[in-house]
C-alpha cells in the first residue's frame, strides 16, 4: 500500500481582513519605493524619520475620516461627477466609503457605497466650534 | 517504499479558477497568480502556496492573469472589458486598459515593457507600458474571440488561439500573419516554452506539441478525456493534462506513457494547470475554486513536502 507524502503544514490562505501584500515582508521592504520624497533605504536614520512621518500622516488621515462621520461631504469624481452625501464609514483598505443621502441626478439615494478609486477629491467642513 | 502524491490545497477563491501563471525565479522565490471568476485574482508564494495578497479592483470575472519574470508586475484580463496592470509587490493597481469587450488573455514581454491583450473583440493589442496614454497597436485577423495570446521567439512574434479553431503566428513588426494552424476542435489551451521553442496545444482529447518557430508538428498524444489544459515540464521530461473527467494526468514526454493519475476528491473538472519555473511542482486550478500544488518527484523534500525516510 502506498504511503502518503508527509507535509509540514498546509498552505496559508487569505487572512480575511485585508487584501494582503504585507509591507513588513522582506520583498516589500526591498522593492517598494518610498512614496515620501527620495530617501536612501539603506540609511537607517532617514528610514526611521520617514517611517515616523508616515505614521503621523496616516494617523492624521484616519482621524480625518473619523471626524468626517455624519458630516456632509462633497465628492468630485471622474466623468465630471460632483455629488454630496453624508459620510458614514470607510472599509479597512479605503476602497469603499459608505454614505447616506447621496444626492444624484436621479434623486437621493438613502444608502450607497462610493468606490474610492472613482473619487478624485472630497471636501467637508470641520465643525470649528469643537476645535 | 512507494509514495502517494499529497497535493497541497490552497483555498481562498470562491468561484472557478480559470487561469494560472508562474513568475520566473526571483531572489525571493517564485510566485503564482490565479485568475478566478470571483473577480479577485490572488498572488501566492510559488513553492508553498501561501497566500500573499489579492488584487482588488476588477468588477467582473477575471479570465486571464500573468506575472512578469521578476514578479514585480501582474496583469489581469477580465469580463469587465478591462485589462489591468498591477504592482505585484504592493498589490496596487497601476493601469486600467479599457477594451471594447471581454478580455481573455494578457502577456508581458520579457522586458516587461509591453503588454499583449486578446479577447472577445477579436483584436490583439500591444500596449507600451511606458506610454500608457498612447493608443495600443492593433492586430486584426481572427474571426472569433481570442482565447489566448502569447509572445514568442524573443518577443519578435505573437501566437494567438481563437474560437475560430485556429492558432496564428504573427510577426510583431509587420503585424502580419506568418502562419495559421487550423484544428478540428476548439483549442482549449496553449502554452509556450521559450527554452527549446515548444508550443503545447490541447484540443478535443489531444495534446499536440509543435515547434514554436516553424509551427511544425512534433508529436500528438491522445488522452482518455477532453482536455481542459496541458503543460510541459521545462526539461521536457513530462507533461500534465487536466481533463473534464475530473482527473489530472502526468505523461512521459518521450514515450507518451501515462505515469500518474490523480483522482480528484471533489466534483469539478480541472480548468487549468501550469508547470513551475524550476520544474519541481505543478499547479492545478479547479472549478471548485481551489488550487492544488503537486510534486514532480513524489516524496522529495521541497517546499512544504517532507521526505520521510524509513524508520523516521
Amino acid at each position: 500500500m502506498k504511503t502518503l507524502v508527509r507535509v509540514l503544514r498546509l498552505p496559508r490562505g487569505p487572512d480575511g481582513s485585508s487584501r494582503g501584500f504585507d509591507p513588513s515582508s522582506a520583498r516589500y521592504q526591498a522593492l517598494c519605493p518610498s512614496t515620501i520624497s527620495a530617501s536612501d533605504p539603506v540609511d537607517c536614520v532617514d528610514l526611521k524619520s520617514e517611517q515616523r512621518a508616515r505614521s503621523v500622516l496616516r494617523e492624521r488621515y484616519l482621524r480625518s475620516l473619523i471626524s468626517m462621520v455624519k458630516r456632509d461631504v462633497k465628492f468630485t469624481m471622474y466623468e465630471k461627477v460632483k455629488v454630496d452625501a453624508v459620510f458614514q464609514a470607510s472599509d479597512i483598505d479605503i476602497l469603499n466609503f459608505q454614505v447616506a443621502d447621496l444626492e444624484t441626478p436621479l434623486g437621493v439615494q438613502k444608502e450607497a457605497l462610493i468606490r474610492c478609486p472613482d473619487v478624485i477629491s472630497y471636501s467637508f467642513e470641520i465643525d470649528s466650534s469643537k476645535m | 517504499m512507494a509514495m502517494r502524491q499529497t497535493p497541497l490545497t490552497c483555498s481562498g477563491h470562491t468561484r472557478p479558477v480559470v487561469d494560472l501563471a508562474f513568475s520566473g525565479i526571483t531572489p525571493y522565490g517564485y510566485f503564482l497568480i490565479s485568475a478566478c471568476k470571483d473577480g479577485k485574482p490572488m498572488l501566492r508564494q510559488g513553492d508553498t502556496g501561501d497566500w500573499i495578497g489579492t488584487f482588488l479592483g476588477h468588477k467582473g470575472a477575471v479570465w486571464g492573469a500573468t506575472l512578469n519574470k521578476e514578479a514585480t508586475k501582474a496583469a489581469t484580463a477580465a469580463a469587465d472589458f478591462t485589462a489591468k496592470v498591477w504592482d505585484a509587490v504592493t498589490g496596487d493597481e497601476l493601469l486600467t486598459l479599457a477594451h471594447k469587450h471581454i478580455v481573455k488573455s494578457v502577456n508581458f514581454t520579457q522586458d516587461s515593457n509591453y503588454l499583449l491583450t486578446g479577447g472577445h473583440d477579436k483584436v490583439l493589442r500591444i500596449y507600451d507600458l511606458n506610454k500608457p496614454e498612447a493608443e495600443p497597436q492593433e492586430i486584426s485577423g481572427h474571426t472569433s474571440a481570442i482565447k489566448k495570446a502569447l509572445w514568442c521567439n524573443n518577443d519578435k512574434q505573437i501566437l494567438s488561439a481563437a474560437d475560430d479553431k485556429t492558432v496564428c503566428l504573427w510577426d510583431r513588426s509587420s503585424m502580419e500573419v506568418v502562419k495559421t494552424l487550423p484544428f478540428d476542435a476548439s483549442v482549449s489551451s496553449m502554452e509556450y516554452i521559450p527554452d527549446g521553442e515548444v508550443l503545447v496545444i490541447s484540443y478535443g482529447k489531444t495534446v499536440a506539441f509543435y515547434n514554436a518557430l516553424s509551427l511544425e508538428l512534433i508529436k500528438t498524444v491522445d488522452v482518455p478525456a477532453s482536455v481542459h489544459s496541458a503543460s510541459l515540464h521545462p526539461e521536457k521530461d513530462f507533461f500534465v493534462v487536466g481533463g473534464d473527467d475530473f482527473k489530472l494526468y502526468k505523461y512521459d514526454y518521450s514515450t507518451k506513457e501515462e505515469l500518474e493519475k490523480a483522482e480528484k476528491t471533489f466534483q469539478w473538472p480541472i480548468e487549468t494547470e501550469k508547470r513551475v519555473p524550476d520544474g519541481e511542482l505543478y499547479a492545478s486550478g479547479s472549478e471548485d475554486g481551489t488550487l492544488r500544488l503537486w510534486q514532480t518527484a513524489v516524496g522529495k523534500t521541497y517546499g512544504l513536502w517532507k521526505c520521510v525516510l524509513p524508520g523516521e
